[in-house]
């Protein structure tokens, strides 16, 4: 397809960047250099007032490897991102089935999931923490009006379970945008392949798997990619809903970074778990991206 | 296809229209900034100008040349009625002021040391600032000295007790003024006391006494002894179950003895608490606010808490007691005082330099604040205590009943915040409690972590 | 999948679309309730559930514990700007990550998802330095460059999707009537674009509207904070004013909701695009 672009000679082949220029600005400006100034600053000693008194050091991670609750902040975040976004895809290929289909409340169904989308993170982390409450929770209230429960239960009262509830908040958050990007993706798979399939005695699983999940794998592909990023980088339901409590047992990298510069006051530190952040999601990325390649060419 | 397009554009320029409708400035605030500013600013001198006219020429004439003597005040939201309070405070002082202008900027408690410490990272800092401690800026030497830029008059009216607390361990200077003061003591539920037909404790046993009675009247419904051991107020722990049994954050010198002895038992007596099934489920996630709550809801009977509280639920009555004490170790009680400080910082924090007239308009401004006629009301609204001498005479004569707290609060003891690395401590001392409530670690362990992390 | 299933097939999607409804409208009736009860009845303990007094002047006099107009205003000030100069600035780019090669493009590519990796919560004290350097500290300008630019991986990686779906021969036949290649891009890609844009544009501005960490540290004047800042006044030093916050959300996540009604039919065609083919 690219043989006439091929082709020009010199300059033009750089006309793509002139195109760019905008974004390549915007990004290099406002992204890149906060992003170096931190990955300098990981590398610095700094003071308790943020400021960068010298570089070439290593004392910044060594500090943060050596915390005893780091592995397990590790293991949060992995176990936080990676339950996510499974079940949300597990969720949302469930829901963008059930919205390709014309019945009575479809509509209904795809306008209520665009209210988690549209509204902000702080305040869905707010109101599921109120109605999560052990003492004065509606869940609560609702499940001893019901006679579901003789006694209030104590949703986030230890970090198992309000780590749980975390997932579920999270989940609730990330299933509307995946459901529609899946709906969509379905909409474009040709109604011919089913008619076909129907002739030959296929049943609704065999199409499922033999030609809804094969021909949607771009688009999961991509929403997973997109997804763990966000939610490897979301900081204020945890930030919010448990504040990372019992001792750090529901902190994930992001929540424990801001414990670390903004309780803490040690910048450095902060700095260098970011890095390492950056680090866990640059493998995550290219793993990924070699096992999609290898399934594609196999 | 085009159709849709057009219907968006249209819907995204109606919006910002109908945005912009409501003030005019707006869309050339959006728009171009710089404009905005300079005709914000030009704005300014000329109404600086036409009333600093009639003002006495010395203080009026060198700032019309220069522009108004602009002082930024970030300070801490204690509720939603402190901004406008505090505007009302500074609009009058410029009014009386027409050369001085405030740039006041109210923020929340959650979010408050992270746009600050942004901005003091950057030289970006403001002149005052009320929502963190002097010992984190003092390394890098970012702070004035009080004394060196307020008047006397002021430096004398605080109350000697917050001034002694200031002096920064090692160096013997003191960098911060208490800016608003709290005490704690121990609220009882009264209707829950007199059902069960017990007197507020005084001691630990007399504690453990009271809530295995309480316990046992109402089969475990209602908690006997509230513990908040939540990330904002976890350090509280070490105030009260280790000073009333002579430990504490720091000895006698300014060193931390975390791990000490007595620490040791104190954390031990709370877990006592806890594992008995006296107190509340989530210690460590239930914060001040919801244990407030449940003392309200007579779910709880004892709690220990700001003094702030009785007027949040006017209904609700209570005994007001003394933290109890190991009378086995101690004498008697201590009360932990909390002063929110007011710190200020010097031109190596700022971009700009400051001049003399600008430091003696601190200095004045600071003079204002802090006068009993503005001052105290601004302590009653937000159920706070005054730090100043006159500001309690005022409020003895304003509100008699709050004054009462002012001599416990003179005899208080006070969190180590002049230390450098107090919120080291503070952030270890809740992990610790979060631990030994969890049953992660022993009260031993945990606070051996907490004394290794604050050693470092 | 239009074919007809058993009636089982068909009471399935019933019941799992009335699950997700009442999964997702619970908070908001929490919510709804939560924000017309007074304060004792928020603090009681069991909770109620349904408010006994209807308070709905909570949803007036918020108006004047708080400057929300000014917030509304600069909310959508903000999200507006950073919403058209992020597509502005992603729809060349996008067009270029579609139609042309260059040398580096794979690079390119990576370079935009590995500057999503970074969250602003952690960029916070560069980000500043670099507001400061062009003087856009408190600036709702600085906000929308800065919110734009965050949104440029998204919004490039989408538009690039949907671009590469829509035929190069249109695109020729306008080329042949004698635009330049600009002027095709005007005239003939981005009508026929328009579902994929819609949802970029959707994207950029709710992530806008709903901004919080940037606007509050580098925004100090009162005047020219956001909805999602202001908000937090109602979170108090003594106490949680619950009924006011819950006000306040409601109000805040209204005009979203009404902007996605206005253009819902265009936001499920839209994502179809980006989500093949990307």
């Amino acid at each position: 397809m690219d043989a006439r672009i091929r082709k020009k000679p010199g300059i033009a082949r750089f006309e793509a960047y002139l195109w760019m220029l905008p974004t390549l600005t915007l990004v290099s400006v406002f992204v890149l250099f906060p992003v170096l100034e931190s990955v300098y600053m990981s590398f610095s000693k700094v003071s308790k007032a943020g400021i960068i008194k010298s570089f070439g050091t290593l004392d910044n991670f060594r500090y943060v490897l050596k915390q005893p609750v780091f592995p397990r902040v590790i293991v949060n975040t992995v176990v936080w991102t990676v339950l996510i976004v499974l079940i949300s895809i597990v969720i949302s290929i469930t829901l963008a089935i059930v919205l390709n289909e014309r019945f009575h409340l479809r509509r209904i169904t795809r306008t209520m999931l665009l209210f988690p989308w549209a509204t902000s993170g702080f305040i869905t982390a707010c109101v599921w923490k109120y109605a999560l409450d052990y003492q004065y929770g509606s869940v609560n209230a609702l499940l001893i009006r019901s006679g579901l429960v003789k006694k209030n239960i104590n949703f986030l009262g230890n970090a198992d379970s309000a780590f749980a509830w975390l997932i579920f908040v999270g989940v609730f958050v990330t299933v509307p945008f995946m459901t529609f990007t899946l709906l969509s993706g379905l909409q474009s798979i040709s109604v011919d392949y089913y008619e076909a399939a129907t002739i030959d005695g296929a049943g609704f699983w065999d199409k499922l798997f033999k030609i809804t999940l094969p021909l949607l794998r771009p688009a999961i592909n991509v929403t997973i990619v997109l997804n763990v990023i966000y939610c490897f980088n979301s900081f204020v339901f945890v930030h919010t809903i448990t504040g990372g409590t019992p001792a750090h047992r529901t902190d994930t990298i992001m929540t424990y970074l801001y414990w670390m510069a903004f309780s803490k006051g040690n910048y450095g530190a902060a700095a260098a778990i970011s890095v390492i952040g950056f680090i866990v999601l640059l493998i995550f990325s290219v793993i990924y991206m070699n096992v999609q390649m290898k399934e594609e060419t196999a | 296809m085009k159709k849709t397009l057009a219907l968006l554009l249209a819907l995204i320029m109606a919006l910002s229209l109908a945005a912009c409708g409501g003030a005019p400035a707006a869309s050339s605030e959006a728009g171009n900034e710089p404009a905005a500013e300079s005709q914000q600013e030009s704005k300014e001198e000329s109404k600086e100008e036409s009333s600093a006219q009639p003002a006495s020429s010395e203080e009026a004439e060198p700032a019309a040349e220069e522009g108004p003597i602009e002082i930024n005040f970030v300070a801490a939201q204690y509720s939603d009625a402190t901004e406008a309070y505090m505007r009302k405070v500074v609009e009058a002082y410029e009014k009386e002021h027409p050369n001085v202008k405030i740039n006041l900027e109210v923020i929340g408690w959650d979010s408050i040391s992270t746009t600050v410490n942004t901005r003091v990272a950057n030289k970006q800092a403001p002149d005052l600032y009320n929502g963190g401690s002097a010992g984190e800026y003092i390394e890098d030497d970012f702070l004035y000295k009080p004394e060196d830029i307020l008047s006397d008059e002021l430096i004398a009216d605080f109350y000697p007790t917050f001034w002694k607390n200031n002096i920064v361990p090692g160096l013997g200077e003191v960098y911060q003024i208490p800016y608003v003061a709290s005490v704690r003591a121990l609220y009882c539920n009264k209707k829950i006391m007199d059902e069960v037909g017990v007197k507020p404790p005084k001691t630990w046993d007399e504690v453990r006494d009271v809530c295995a009675k309480i316990h046992d009247f109402y089969n475990g419904d209602v908690y006997a002894w509230g513990i908040d051991a939540s990330s904002t107020e976890g350090q509280t722990t070490v105030a009260y179950y280790c000073w009333s049994n002579g430990g504490g954050y720091v000895d006698a010198d300014g060193n931390y003895i975390l791990n000490c002895p007595a620490n040791v038992e104190g954390f031990t007596y709370m877990k006592e608490l806890y594992d008995n099934g006296w107190t509340n489920e989530n210690p460590t996630s239930e914060t001040r606010d919801d244990l407030q709550k449940l003392v309200a809801a007579d779910k709880l009977a004892m709690l220990v808490t700001a003094c702030f509280f009785p007027a949040l639920y006017p209904d609700t009555e209570l005994y007001i007691s003394d933290i109890p004490y190991n009378d086995k170790t101690q004498s008697s009680s201590s009360t932990l005082a909390v002063q929110d400080a007011l710190i200020f910082f010097n031109e190596n924090a700022k971009a700009t330099t400051d001049s003399p007239e600008k430091l003696a308009a601190i200095a004045d401004f600071c003079d204002y604040f802090y006068a009993p006629e503005n001052y105290t009301p601004f302590m009653i609204q937000e159920g706070l205590l005054p730090a100043t001498i006159s500001g309690a005479e005022k409020l003895a004569q304003d509100d008699p009943e709050k004054a009462a707290y002012m001599s416990v609060l003179e005899g208080g003891k006070f969190y180590a915040r002049s230390k450098p690395n107090w919120k080291d401590c503070s952030t270890s001392c809740a992990d610790a409690a979060q631990n030994v409530l969890t049953g992660m670690q022993t009260p031993q362990e945990a606070l051996d972590e907490a004394q290794a992390v604050v050693q470092e | 999948m239009n074919v007809n299933y058993s009636k089982w097939f068909r009471a399935a999607l019933y019941i799992i679309a009335a699950i997700t409804c009442l999964i997702i409208l619970y908070p908001y009736v929490v919510m709804f309730f939560s924000s017309v009860k007074g304060m004792d009845e928020i603090y009681r303990i069991p909770g109620t559930l349904l408010p006994e007094k209807w308070n709905l002047s909570n949803y007036l006099t918020v108006w004047k514990h708080i400057p929300l107009g000014y917030y509304f205003r600069n909310s959508a000030i903000v999200a507006c700007g950073a919403t058209a100069l992020s597509i502005t600035c992603a729809i060349p780019t996008g067009y270029a990550l579609a139609r042309m090669n260059f040398p580096g493009k794979k690079g390119f590519m990576q370079f935009i998802i590995i500057t999503q990796m970074f969250a602003p919560v952690v960029l916070l004290v560069g980000i500043y330095k670099i507001m400061m350097t062009f003087h856009l500290t408190n600036s709702l300008f600085g906000l929308i460059l800065l919110i734009a630019a965050f949104n440029q991986a998204f919004s490039s990686w989408l538009l690039s999707g949907t671009f590469a779906t829509i035929s190069r021969e249109l695109e020729e036949a306008a080329t042949i009537d004698g635009c330049t290649r600009l002027q095709a891009v005007i005239r003939v890609i981005i009508p026929l674009a328009a579902p994929g844009i819609v949802t970029a544009v959707i994207h950029a501005f709710i992530g806008a509207w709903n901004e919080y960490t940037l606007t509050l540290v580098l925004i100090s004047d009162t005047y020219k904070k956001s909805l999602n800042v202001g908000i937090r006044a109602f979170f108090g030093y003594t106490n949680v004013e619950w009924w006011y916050v819950f006000t306040c959300s409601l109000l805040t996540t209204l005009p979203i909701l009404l902007l996605f009604q206005a253009i819902d039919k265009y936001i499920v065609g839209g994502l179809t695009a980006g989500g093949v083919k990307g």
